[in-house]
């Protein structure tokens, strides 16, 4: 066509120029916007995904503010870094200022920030927020219920509490023996009721059955009749022999299958027997748990050396363990949340299958090798916090990637002397993971520390103070821990209520005589089946004295319990010992008389057998006495 | 509607147009698109030489649905032959290794079995089917297409009023 140019002139025109003009221009364009919203949005984006993280794995709001990340000189940092507590949401867990760090080149490549060191030098921790930090439910962390924290926790809080319910106040009194017996629902009479009832039962149908025994009986008293009319002596020929011998057969043959249906029935009747026997032999048991109810509902406390720590001390041990292990759990909810999942999917159909190979710059998705923080605790202007330094290593997404356990060590200080030191090892370096934290505060003032709460404890201090020491080490599922908590130079305050009960008194006496208090919790095993043991300096103090004042009333309300307990049951006990004996022993006498029945019937055959062989010996007619000799074998059996 | 347009077009291109050259190579990154069933930056770099080389897109278009519709069968033989190439081939072991740890590179997806299958199968393919294809374009235009305007159905079509009254648009159009 003329005037319109052919697309073989436009490619003669382009000649070898293999590159369509058009997709130059639009990959140079579209290569423009992506570097452009890259500048322009990498930095927020980096920032929303460390804000996610973070948030998600402690369980309240996290706030990064401007982050920079710098590629030419490969710079990173933030201007303000803000977490929530998760416990109290409207304080920060850290909030630190301006921070600068560099990040390795090569790793970036492949999305990976590794940090060689970090220096938070502002690091706050307790500072109040402006506002609520407080995620929504819906992006709530669901509590880990089966975690190792929260199984050791509540096991330990069960041990600790276990001995605390004791009424002290009611030690006071004299102890009333009759009103503990009538609150009393004792158990053992049901039981017996019970009992009764089925030795009842099990006599009815033992009469049922032996209803049928009485024909047996007479026809045992026919056949003895019946053997004891033959006699031989004036027998004269062979059949008279042969019938005698038949019928003495016969007789005993109808004996054995009487006996047999004897054995049967006694056999049904020992199966009622012997239950009745196991139930008759509880009756004991059933008394001892009537006794240890009434007991403990008397509320008398085993003074053990090993009991006296926990009376004392175990809640507020078990609230401070609390606390303690709420720090713990944020460590292991941050590693579970970042660690990567080793589900390994099957591939899809016709999707193919991904190979993999030796990784051999095995990065995490993130390494922070060397963190120097300082800081302090608290609001500046109250001046009232913990300054702290030191260095957490190898902080990372990945622990199996970089081979090294993450390390904390932070040293902190108080304007009052107290002191502070925390040293962790946390390694998920291998399938089986370890945790070891060793945290010591030394130098707490006690002056006007509270102790109140229990009864037999001084109200508060006056003067002393304190030194914590604790340990803990996680391996594999095992736990093994200490808390030491040493009291000097103590003075104690009593309350008004003080000395007002004799068990007051001593606890008094006894606080007053001290000037140094140690306390010293271990554990060891796994969450379920955790051993636990406190003793204190003043475990062998209150022990001797309280069993010296008070222990022999407490045995002597023992003792009379179980007077009590067995003066109101054994009579029960007596009565149905009786009722069961008198119904065993009728159906004894019955099965003996029986029995001697059946001895006596066969005796007297095997008497007649003789009596008949001796005859046949004898008979002076050879002839006879020759054909009598089948007549020995009818009877042998 | 697409696909009469896309037939439209492809006639239109194998009649006249881009070069025999232009429009094989087409066919043939169309090719390497299709055979291959899993989306990754390999199908996006296709995309863009489709888009930034001198070659036929329609061709591209043809060769990409003739080849999704044969890797749905061969993606057993892909699956096969890239899992023997990956995991039974000891001497490229070092050379996987090397590819897999480059930047940007395992995006590409080439340690998936049926990706590198199909690839080494397109490549394998990709001459013969280039000159197959660029004489097939040739033979079509110097052979077929004279005999096919002589059909007297073309004559038929060509004649009548709606397909003249399409041709006007067509040219206004353009």
């Amino acid at each position: 066509m003329p005037g319109k140019k052919q697309p073989e002139e436009k490619n003669k025109k382009t000649g070898l120029f293999i590159f369509r003009k058009k997709g130059l221009v639009i990959l140079f364009f579209t290569f423009l916007v992506t570097v452009l919203l890259s500048f322009l949005l990498t930095d927020r984006f980096i920032e929303r995904q460390i804000e996610h993280v973070l948030t998600q794995s402690i369980g309240a709001k996290a706030e990064l503010d401007g982050f920079h990340l710098n590629l030419l000189n490969l710079n990173a940092g933030w201007n303000h870094l803000q977490v929530t507590d998760p416990q109290d949401t409207w304080k920060n867990i850290i909030e630190t200022g301006k921070a600068e760090f560099n990040v390795a080149t090569e790793p970036l490549f492949y999305g990976k920030i590794i940090i060689e060191e970090i220096r938070l030098e502002e690091l706050r921790n307790g500072t109040n927020r402006e506002t609520d930090g407080k995620i929504p439910e819906e992006k709530q962390r669901k509590p880990d219920e089966q975690s190792i924290i929260n199984s050791t926790l509540e096991n330990m809080t069960g041990q600790l509490s276990k001995n605390t319910g004791i009424d002290f106040s009611r030690l006071n009194k004299k102890i009333d023996v009759n009103s503990v017996i009538e609150a009393m629902d004792f158990q053992t009479f049901n039981k017996i009721s019970a009992l009764r009832n089925d030795i009842t039962i099990a006599s009815d149908r033992w009469k049922t059955e032996w209803n049928s025994i009485p024909e047996t009986g007479n026809r045992l008293s026919d056949l003895k009749k019946n053997i004891e009319s033959l006699k031989f002596e004036n027998l004269k020929n062979a059949e008279g022999f042969v019938r005698s011998a038949n019928t003495l057969k016969n007789s005993r043959n109808e004996i054995i299958s009487l006996e047999n249906e004897f054995r049967q029935k006694k056999q049904a009747l020992s199966g009622d027997i012997s239950t009745l026997e196991t139930g008759v032999q509880s009756i004991d048991k059933w008394i001892d748990e009537d006794m240890q109810q009434a007991k403990s509902k008397a509320n008398l406390p085993d003074f053990n050396a090993e009991n006296i720590s926990a009376m004392l001390f175990g809640e507020k041990i078990s609230a401070q363990l609390q606390k303690g292990f709420s720090y713990l759990k944020l460590a292991h909810n941050y590693y579970e949340k970042l660690s990567p999942s080793e589900k390994i999917e099957s591939p899809p159909r016709f999707k193919g299958q991904d190979i993999t190979f030796r990784n051999q710059k095995a990065w995490p998705r993130f390494w922070i090798k060397n963190l120097l923080v300082s800081g302090a605790s608290g609001e500046i202007e109250n001046d009232k916090g913990i300054m702290f330094s030191g260095a957490i290593n190898d902080l990372t997404s990945d622990q199996k990637k970089t081979g090294e356990p993450t390390t904390i060590d932070l040293k902190g200080s108080k304007i009052n002397g107290r002191s502070y030191s925390i040293l962790a090892e946390l390694n998920y370096t291998e399938a089986l993971s370890g945790e070891d934290i060793t945290f010591d505060i030394k130098g707490i003032s006690l002056a006007n520390a509270e102790l109140g709460g229990h009864e037999m404890l001084p109200d508060r201090i006056r003067s002393g103070t304190m030194n914590v020491s604790s340990h803990l080490n996680i391996t594999g599922g095992e736990l093994n821990g200490t808390l030491n908590l040493t009291g000097e130079a103590l003075q104690f305050i009593f309350n008004e209520k003080a000395g007002a009960s004799q068990v007051m008194k001593i606890a008094g006496e006894i606080f007053q005589s001290i000037d140094k208090l140690d306390l010293k919790l271990k554990f060891s095993g796994s969450p379920e089946n955790l051993k636990l043991s406190m003793n204190s300096s003043l475990d062998d103090l209150f022990s001797s004295r309280l069993n010296a004042v008070i222990g022999g009333e407490i045995k002597k309300g023992r003792t009379e319990i179980e007077k009590q307990v067995r003066l109101k049951i054994n009579p029960e006990k007596e009565k149905i010992l009786t009722f069961y004996t008198a119904k065993k022993g009728e159906l004894d006498s019955r099965i003996a008389e029986y029995e001697t029945l059946v001895a006596a019937n066969f005796n007297l055959i095997e008497q007649k057998k003789t009596e008949l062989e001796k005859r046949i010996d004898n008979e002076k007619n050879p002839l006879l006495k020759q054909a009598l000799r089948a007549v020995k074998n009818i009877m042998k059996w | 509607v697409i696909f009469i347009q896309l037939f439209g077009k492809i006639i239109k291109v194998l009649r006249a147009g881009p070069s025999p050259g232009q429009i094989a190579a087409g066919f043939v990154l169309g090719m390497f698109l299709g055979m291959m069933p899993v989306t990754n930056l390999y199908s996006l770099l296709i995309i863009l030489l489709i888009f930034l080389l001198n070659v036929n897109i329609s061709a591209s278009l043809l060769g990409w649905m003739v080849f999704t519709l044969f890797s749905f069968v061969l993606d057993p033989l892909f699956h096969n032959a890239g899992y023997t190439i990956l995991t039974q081939t000891d001497l490229l072991t070092g050379f996987w290794t090397k590819l897999y740890n480059l930047p940007l590179i395992p995006l590409f997806k080439f340690n998936n079995t049926v990706v590198l299958g199909s690839f080494v199968f397109s490549l394998i393919f990709a001459i013969p089917v280039f000159f197959l294809f660029r004489t097939g374009v040739i033979h079509y235009r110097m052979r077929l297409e004279p005999r096919i305007q002589k059909l007297k159905i073309v004559h038929i079509i060509r004649t009548n009023k709606i397909y003249r009254s399409y041709q006007k648009i067509t040219q206004l159009r353009e």
